[in-house]
């Protein structure tokens, strides 16, 4: 991934993913908006990349900044995670499945 | 009706319209034609379509894709980032420059299962929040 200058800012970046529970929907209109809660759609992972904050000394209480967000379909053997995901991610930092 | 949602102050929610744009941080183009929760299917390392996961109604089931790699195609193709296009002159320019390679087809293909979005202006220089 080329982002600015940097060919490898794929490498710079960490993706959470887990099963949640639960969607979340925008309701209402403009000047009345709510969220409604939802069953989350079977079979799916949820997925957030993050950029870790590289300018702490400017923006000290701030880890990261999340990037973007999705549902995608879940790994048959890895739970948690989305399929696919060795190749889609460098490596495996860290997993609940491993601390069980 | 569910949690009430408080916006910043000044803050304004818009009404949504299908909407293309360049995901700086991502590298992608993303397309995104219906305001919805969408799961992601990533079909090769270049495409990706986004399936509607509550749909009702006539909710199509697909309601967008991606282009990831889209510095790399824009420099290979000729397009200069800094540009305003429609989908359609993006998409036509990457199929030309290509004709009859497996991004050009699985392009074609995914555009035309999305209709009435090739007008749409793609905004690279710009956040969701802006082009929206």
């Amino acid at each position: 991934m080329l982002v600015s200058d940097n060919d490898c800012a794929d490498k710079a970046k960490y993706a959470f993913t887990w099963d949640a529970k639960k969607d979340a929907l925008l309701g209402g209109d403009k000047f009345s908006p709510f969220v409604e809660h939802m069953d989350a759609p079977p079979g799916r992972v949820f997925v957030v990349y993050i950029s870790p904050n590289e300018m702490l000394e400017k923006y000290p209480d701030i880890w990261g900044w999340i990037e973007h967000w999705a549902w995608v379909s879940a790994d048959p053997d890895l739970e948690g995670a989305p399929i696919d995901w060795k190749k889609r991610y460098e490596e495996k930092v860290w997993s609940r499945a491993d601390q069980k | 009706m569910g949690e009430k949602v408080v916006l910043p102050e000044g803050a304004e929610l818009k009404e949504f319209r299908p909407v293309a744009y360049y995901d700086a941080h991502m590298d992608c183009i993303r397309v995104l034609t219906h305001d919805r929760s969408v799961t992601e299917h990533r079909l090769n390392e270049t495409f990706t379509i986004y399936e509607c996961n509550h749909r009702c109604g006539f909710d199509p089931e697909y309601v967008g894709f991606s282009i990831k790699g889209v510095r790399h195609i824009f420099a290979d193709v000729g397009l200069d980032l800094k540009g305003v296009y429609t989908l359609t002159e993006i998409i036509n320019r990457i199929v030309s420059s290509k004709p009859g390679s497996g991004l050009a087809v699985m392009l074609g293909l995914i555009f035309r299962s999305h209709q009435n979005i090739g007008d749409l202006p793609v905004h690279m220089e710009q956040e969701l929040y802006e082009a929206a």
